[in-house]
């Protein structure tokens, strides 16, 4: 999968795979990240994919998506380290199956290249109404952020263990200065990141399909590209203490989340570490919390890579909070013991494997397969990865665990503690 | 032994599912994916939340299972004298899961490797139960945690509330998981009878899709399948009116703004027909109110909706609703809009250009779904518990609907006498519910 150059800090990869029937197509910008630019940050991928010059409305936008068998045109932010990532993703049918012979890829480039370059926007702004509509459905974002109580504890959660750093601004950013967003604002922080974010294109077709590759290169060679490299990598600051911290909210369920940072662990031996504790069918933590104590029903584990940072949450009842953080702390002495098996090893392997087979089979995923490869700066294939992580011994991932240090308690607590289930 | 295999072709894109009815009693459906290298198989029984009741003709005795029985039992499922049987499949490399919906429970697994390894021990485990009371106590708790999480989760809520609110008697309700005191009724007397009675392999079908071969699969059957009597359990069903609980349901959760589910109920619909209606209702929504929908952009720009607002329709052996859910302030004023929509469609007419554009995508939708294996496997499953022969029907169902047919589910499946408007409103001290 050679990558080429098609301007000033633009990189293209161009993947082919005969099996799939349709084209996807990944930009993806890289940017830093502050109080004030976070919302904005977080607005564009709306205000950019709900409208555009040529298709100045929700309805417009659809219809013309819709006509195109259903194409589609999504963005996203991701939050990577103490920067982010705006992702752009088109995909649409190939045009072998159009029914009547018409072509779908070039309407859809012009669509996606007309989005980014050419917003609704007039006199350095995006245009109202659709600016004010996608500023109130980030407010509205903002304001629901409490609604799913696992995804607000892990924030929290973030907010605590990275405080101080970019990382811990929540990926919508805070209300107030949501509620600051001008269209004239908005629309210069995306001819800045035009400008200066680094930009990572990846492209899934059946076949060769060189059109993208030159009308994305003659698109953006209008653009007066001074591209400023974003790192990813910022390892979090190790405390001496462990910060706990808790809240109340009226639900039935608390919510426990553990975070632990370390040092510097290479990536094979975190992969391993990270499936005997969490990742494979009998992890210590599934197969100790739930099947042996059944303290859980769900018991999950996250890697935020580039802060060197783990997070465990749990479900449970808040009777048990003691008794859980006792419970995962002893897996991860199990760990820095060595106390695990032979097969859970195997199964790591295993699952990694599977996992980078899986991703070959969706367009999607093997186009995020390539980004991601890029965006760690690990040159190396999956099959690569795999042999480096047969590589490791029982002695690695224990020496490996015993760096890990716990970093942050947060309890999003059930507010009615002593209540039975038939109460709820 | 000797199989029967039936070829069903995709006239489209000339994808060919095979379906065996194999001698043991199953149906056993196959599409082969050479190209990709993972592997699905999806073994599902026609055992959901909804089959509450059965009757056993010999005896002309009725059994009724407590709410949540069918998900308790793919739990349980699991484990066997020797442990849990998810290790195993990850020795092998293979990924392994279940779920339970209303109408099925699915155990499935996916692989790069060993897949008729895999498979020999998906038939294996799902054929044969093992209970003690010890474990089935012991899975209590961690049921009933999951039933906490689910219940302070605000779409699952609304969306239940949504279903008492439509349906008297009919088991949509309560939950899928069952209730605290129903989850306690269960035991391991109650699992075994319902895998008895349900897991029968004439009441089950095997799905396979990916990177592999007809021929070995059968090998894995004839082995490992074993035959099953004729089915004996006979599903009930109570007669439910035609009419909704009630028009408004209401409750408070912590959320950040209101959230509604809009719901339309109409008379079931069975086989092909369902299919033809659930496609022909999808389409009449988006027509209605979806995101190329100008009523969409009008109650968009004045504030009424955001672009959480979706459109579906949820329909099974029993049930048919039409669904509108998203935020808003004033969810009443989205129905009155959408009812005075459904109205004036049925007077004016469709848009009919809007309409061939709807129809091109979900054609589109339909190439794209089936180009996965995991996709593949989904809707070989999903034909069979609708009772559709293949996967393929519907490309050409979607050709033929007219606009004469929306104006059919305008009138048939768009009622404004059968809705419930659904509400979940943010808490806040010292407001009283039932204000709606």
């Amino acid at each position: 999968m050679p990558e080429t150059m098609l301007g000033n800090g633009i990189r293209y990869t161009e993947i082919h795979d005969p099996k799939f029937r349709s084209c996807l197509l990944t930009l993806q910008f890289h940017i830093p990240r502050d109080r004030i630019s976070a919302p904005v940050h977080a607005l564009l991928p709306d205000v950019l994919t709900a409208s555009s010059a040529e298709f100045p409305s929700v309805n417009a936008m659809t219809l013309q998506l819709e006509s195109l068998y259903a194409a589609d045109f999504i963005a996203k932010l991701s939050l990577c380290g103490d920067a982010a990532v705006i992702d752009f993703t088109a995909s649409w049918l190939d045009d072998a199956y159009a029914l009547n012979g018409e072509q779908i890829t070039e309407p859809v480039l012009r669509l996606v290249t007309g989005a980014l370059l050419h917003p609704n926007a007039e006199n350095g702004a995006f245009r109202d109404p659709e600016f004010r509509i996608c500023k109130q459905n980030l407010l509205d974002d903002i304001d629901c952020e409490q609604n799913d109580k696992r995804s607000y504890a892990l924030r929290q959660a973030a907010a605590l263990t990275f405080s101080g750093e970019p990382a811990a601004i929540p990926a919508h950013g805070f209300r107030p200065e949501a509620e600051q967003i001008t269209a004239s604002q908005a629309y210069a922080v995306w001819q800045e990141i035009l400008r200066k974010a680094f930009i990572e294109i990846a492209a899934v077709t059946p076949a060769p399909k060189p059109q993208i590759a030159e009308i994305l290169k003659a698109r953006f060679s209008g653009l007066n590209r001074q591209p400023v490299p974003v790192r990813f990598e910022a390892p979090s600051p190790i405390r001496t203490e462990i910060r706990i911290e808790s809240e109340i909210m009226p639900v039935g369920q608390t919510k426990l989340v553990l975070t632990y940072k370390y040092e510097h662990i290479s990536r094979e031996v975190m992969l391993m570490l990270c499936s005997i504790l969490g990742w494979i069918a009998d992890s210590l933590l599934f197969t100790n919390l739930r099947e042996r104590c059944g303290l859980c029903y769900y018991c999950l584990l996250s890697h935020a890579a580039f802060k060197h940072t783990l997070f465990i949450d749990i479900g449970i009842d808040a009777a048990n909070t003691d008794a859980v953080r006792k419970a995962v702390a002893e897996q991860i002495h199990a760990l820095q013991a060595g106390d695990f098996t032979d097969d859970m090893m195997q199964k790591a392997i295993l699952r990694y494997a599977f996992q980078a087979a899986a991703a070959s089979d969706t367009i999607s995923d093997l186009a995020m397969q390539q980004l991601l490869r890029l965006r760690r700066g690990d040159p190396r294939s999956p099959q690569e990865i795999a042999d480096a992580m047969r590589k490791v011994t029982r002695a690695d991932i224990a020496e490996a665990a015993t760096q890990l240090r716990p970093d942050t308690v947060f309890v999003l607590r059930a507010e009615q503690e002593e209540a039975e289930p038939d109460d709820i | 032994m000797t199989s029967e295999i039936i070829t069903c072709r995709d006239a489209g894109t000339g994808d060919i599912c095979y379906r065996i009815l194999h001698p043991a009693g199953l149906e056993i459906r196959v599409m082969e994916m050479p190209d990709f290298s993972t592997a699905y198989a999806q073994f599902g029984t026609k055992f959901g939340a909804v089959y509450r009741r059965f009757r056993l003709p010999e005896s002309g005795q009725t059994v009724d299972l407590p709410a949540g029985t069918a998900h308790y039992l793919e739990h349980k499922l699991f484990e066997k004298e020797d442990g849990d049987v998810a290790k195993k499949f990850a020795l092998l490399g293979a990924s392994d899961n279940a779920f339970t919906d209303f109408d099925r429970t699915v155990y499935y697994f996916r692989t790069q490797q060993n897949y008729y390894e895999a498979l020999a021990l998906l038939l294996e485990f799902v054929q044969t139960p093992y209970f003690t009371a010890e474990s089935v106590e012991r899975e209590r708790n961690i049921i009933l945690q999951e039933l906490m999480e689910a219940l302070d989760d605000p779409a699952d809520r609304n969306f239940e509330q949504m279903l008492e609110g439509l349906y008297h008697v009919f088991p949509l309700h309560p939950h899928i998981l069952g209730t605290a005191e129903s989850i306690r009724q269960i035991t391991a007397d109650t699992l075994l009878q319902s895998h008895r009675a349900f897991y029968n392999l004439h009441n089950m079908v095997l799905c396979c899709a990916g990177n592999v071969r007809v021929q070995e699969i059968l090998e894995v059957a004839d082995r490992c399948l074993i035959p099953a009597p004729e089915m004996q359990a006979e599903a009930v069903f109570p007669q439910e009116p035609a009419h909704p609980v009630t028009s408004r349901r209401l409750c408070r959760m912590p959320v950040g703004k209101t959230q509604f589910s809009i719901g339309f109920k109409s008379r079931p619909a069975a086989g092909l027909a369902r299919l033809r209606d659930s496609l022909l209702a999808s389409l009449t929504a988006d027509l209605l109110i979806g995101s190329a929908a100008p009523l969409y952009q009008k109650l968009l720009h004045a504030g009424l909706l955001n672009d959480t607002f979706d459109t579906d329709c949820f329909a099974g052996d029993g049930w048919f609703i039409v669904l509108f859910e998203g935020e808003s302030d004033q969810p009443e004023a989205v129905l009155q809009a959408l009812c005075d929509e459904i109205r004036r469609m049925q007077t004016d007419g469709i848009d009919e250009a809007l309409f061939a554009v709807l129809k091109r995508a979900a054609y589109g939708d339909s190439i794209i779904g089936m180009n996965n294996p995991e996709s593949a496997c989904t809707a070989m499953l999903d034909a069979y518990i609708w009772g559709c022969d293949a996967p393929f029907d519907r490309t050409a169902l979607l050709a033929e609907l007219t606009a004469a047919d929306v104006q059919r589910c305008l009138r048939e499946r768009f009622c404004s006498d059968s809705v419930c408007l659904s509400v979940i409103e943010p808490e806040s001290p010292g407001k009283e519910e039932s204000e709606l």
